[in-house]
């Protein structure tokens, strides 16, 4: 019966936030409700710090009697005379209308007995707690606890909580925060929210207010507006978060610096109604950075296949020849992007832009699609910045990064001919027959280009190579290469009709297009005719052109053959819009300056419906026939 | 409980019916191809669950949402539409919908997303 007398500033260092009742000091004083009442008021004389003490019918607990309630009843008039003399039972029998003692088992958690026990009526709230151990009511295993004792346990729980809080929120790396009904942000936040947003002292600010700095007004209104809508009971949330406006925004902060942040909430219930939501910040710049450069990555992987498919079937000296003449137009490019704009007159820019227009037909030709593209990017960036004033800074920025796009390619493809140069190029056309002589090497370039663009143009198209004989010498090889890029450009583009077209007029659905050659020895020269089956010249739109670029000198406008010679002018094209096959007016002309520079001549015939043929006669001591 | 169907596709209308139609709690499933017969259908028959399309002829999905609810404030309404605009889709939930799914969906998204729909149903007293 002696009772336990806890050091009660002790038992709170053991408290953690995992604590029950059980680990509360216990008072196990009990009385049998026959005892008189005198024996409680010495036992609560004796033990100052004891909140009450246990009641037993045969040793079995009945009921608690807090000193509270004794001091009430004894400090009545007359009390200590009327109950000291009687057994307990007869002072408990008024305590019915106090109601019972709260009885809770031992694994109670601390915050649980805490709320309970505050639950009581307002008399009450202080009375001390019956812990029950076992769970039965037995004896010696029911204890009382002091409420304060509670209450300090629970405050200590709380420190404990709150500091544990604040070290999961300084080291959590999303950014945690909560905000109330009015968008507010509350006290306790995670500190990587500061981070995350560029901003101190989040606290009590309204969320809307502080994305206002770094996204769009726009945005920033479409997030106040869900925001609000989470707050809505009726909506649901999981059926909402795909139109979340915030689920990947781009932010924009100090320095120009960019960053790409997800925003997700949960809303957090206090029975029916959504007392607040909570929000998380993710900082997905670099996982957007990574993604990025492993597309990147595989984009480069694709790009060598594809460099190193076109390198096998090409001719290595003539894609080695292309790539030297493209870094040297390249530099070009770039002495004239080092000058103010208005230091080179714009008719300086032609020779250039026609260079690099030749170097995109043969890169198509050989097979180099992506190079080709790349070129055409710097072609119009180039025209651009011909064009340019006065936001030429622009223009020049553009068309230095499309140097760098074609630089890249090009060093890209300088790597893969390198590498099957070290694997001795044992791919698909190498057996057991010599190196092929250039004309068989041009007649496998010319058939996959006619077969990449009719492809890509969706006009089917055969190529037929009728040489007869005729060898046609090296030195010749760039000057046909790049000839007959264009050619075939020129007439799969604007020639070849489309197959419905083709099948409305009685044409094959397959067009044809022809080489064929014939050593000329009376003439000193060789004969190369280039002839496909579709509509010819169209005269109308030739007229409508020349009309157009003010050539209407009534010789061109009446005589066909002078309209036909308008296609190899400078600049001249009938297309409406630049593709990367046609619209720049460069072309026709780049043969034929080619074809004179060589000391030969172009001439072109045509039959509106049925065929288009180029007739390059070329000088003879550089051209030899073997029969 | 008994699902409205609204969409003016037919091929949507009967994929959206069929997931519904595999939910336990759903016993009927009724469909209308534009807001004016969603109305006229949901007038008639009082169902607890609409999906609503939002770009229909006769009476688009805003005002169909708007009269349905005039009816029956409680009706729990989802949304599946393409989502071409944030500011059209949190219109569709300021009015009254619960939620919000994009076109195109797969199957069983439909099928979670109805039985999202069908837990936070209110319960009605007949």
């Amino acid at each position: 019966m002696a009772p336990t007398s806890p050091a009660r500033a002790e038992f709170l260092t053991r408290i953690d936030t995992g604590s029950t009742l059980a680990d509360l000091p216990g008072y196990e004083a009990a009385l049998e409700m026959s005892d008189r009442a005198k024996k409680a008021g010495d036992y609560f004389h004796a033990h100052r710090e004891a909140p009450g003490l246990l009641l037993t019918e045969e040793g079995r607990f009945r009921a608690v009697l807090s000193r509270r309630y004794y001091h009430e009843i004894v400090g009545q008039y007359c009390g200590m005379d009327l109950y000291h003399p009687r057994p307990l039972r007869f002072m408990m029998e008024r305590m019915e209308e106090h109601g019972g003692a709260l009885t809770l088992p031992g694994d109670t958690p601390i915050e649980l007995a805490v709320r309970q026990g505050l639950e009581r009526p307002r008399a009450l709230v202080y009375e001390p707690l019956a812990v029950n151990l076992a769970n039965g009511g037995a004896p010696g295993k029911v204890r009382l606890i002091d409420f304060e004792d509670l209450l300090a346990a629970d405050a200590r729980v709380t420190l404990l909580r709150g500091e544990q809080m604040k070290q999961i929120l300084a080291t959590v790396r999303e950014g945690l925060l909560l905000i109330d009904r009015e968008q507010r942000i509350g006290l306790e936040y995670a500190g990587s929210a500061e981070t995350i947003l560029e901003t101190r002292g989040l606290a009590g600010r309204a969320l809307p207010e502080v994305l206002a700095s770094c996204l769009d007004p726009e945005r920033t209104q479409l997030a106040a507006e869900y925001l609000d809508l989470l707050f809505n009971p009726r909506v649901i949330e999981s059926l909402i978060a795909k139109i979340n406006p915030l689920l990947r925004v781009t932010g924009n902060f100090a320095g120009g610096r960019r960053k790409v942040l997800a925003f997700r909430f949960v809303r957090g219930f206090v029975g029916d109604a959504i007392r607040h939501v909570l929000v998380r910040i993710e900082d997905l710049t670099r996982e957007d950075e990574l993604a990025r450069e492993l597309e990147g990555h595989r984009r480069r992987g694709e790009l060598h296949l594809e460099l190193a498919v076109a390198a096998m079937q090409a001719d290595p000296e003539a894609v080695v020849g292309l790539l030297d003449r493209l870094a040297r137009q390249l530099r070009r490019t770039e002495s004239i992007l080092e000058r103010p704009r208005a230091a080179t007159p714009p008719a300086a820019f032609d020779p250039l832009l026609r260079d690099l227009h030749g170097a995109k037909g043969e890169a198509g030709f050989l097979g180099f699609a992506p190079l080709g593209r790349e070129i055409h990017g710097l072609e119009g960036a180039l025209a651009a910045y011909r064009d340019a004033e006065p936001e030429e800074e622009a223009a020049r920025a553009e068309a230095r990064e499309k140097i760098g796009s074609v630089d890249a390619i090009l060093l890209a493809t300088r790597s893969v001919l390198e590498q099957l140069a070290r694997f001795g190029r044992t791919l698909p056309r190498e057996s057991a027959e010599p190196r092929p002589a250039i004309g068989s090497s041009l007649e496998t370039s010319i058939e996959r280009w006619v077969s990449d663009l009719a492809a890509e143009l969706g006009k089917p198209a055969r190529f037929l190579w009728r040489l007869e004989g005729v060898e046609l010498p090296e030195r010749y090889a760039p000057l046909l290469r790049e000839t007959l890029a264009q050619l075939v450009r020129n007439s799969l583009v604007h020639g070849i009709e489309s197959a419905e077209v083709r099948r409305d007029r009685g044409k094959p659905a397959v067009a044809t297009l022809q080489l064929a050659a014939r050593p000329r020895p009376e003439a000193d020269s060789i004969e190369l005719i280039f002839q496909d089956d579709g509509a010819g010249l169209d005269l109308a739109a030739l007229r409508a052109k020349a009309a157009l670029l003010d050539l209407a000198a009534g010789s061109v406008m009446d005589s066909e053959n002078e309209l036909r010679r308008l296609i190899f002018r400078p600049g001249f094209s009938t297309a409406d819009r630049t593709t990367l096959h046609a619209g720049r007016g460069v072309g026709l002309d780049l043969v034929r300056e080619r074809i004179e520079a060589a000391g030969g001549r172009i001439a072109v015939h045509s039959e509106p419906g049925r065929y288009c043929a180029f007739q390059i006669r070329l000088p003879r001591q550089s051209v030899e026939s073997r029969r | 409980m008994k699902l409205l169907v609204v969409d003016d596709s037919l091929v949507v209308r009967n994929a959206i019916a069929r997931s519904g139609a595999a939910a336990q709690a759903i016993t009927e499933v009724l469909r209308a191809e534009d807001g004016r017969e969603a109305v006229e259908l949901f007038a008639a028959h009082r169902p607890e669950l609409v999906t609503m399309d939002l770009t229909m002829p006769n009476l688009d999905g805003l005002a169909a949402i708007d009269e349905i609810r005039s009816i029956e404030p409680e009706v729990s309404i989802l949304v599946i539409s393409a989502l071409n605009s944030h500011r059209v889709a949190l219109d569709a939930i300021r009015r009254g919908a619960c939620g919000f799914l994009t076109k195109p969906f797969t199957e069983s998204e439909i099928v979670e997303a109805l039985e999202e729909l069908v837990r936070h149903a209110p319960v009605r007293v007949a």
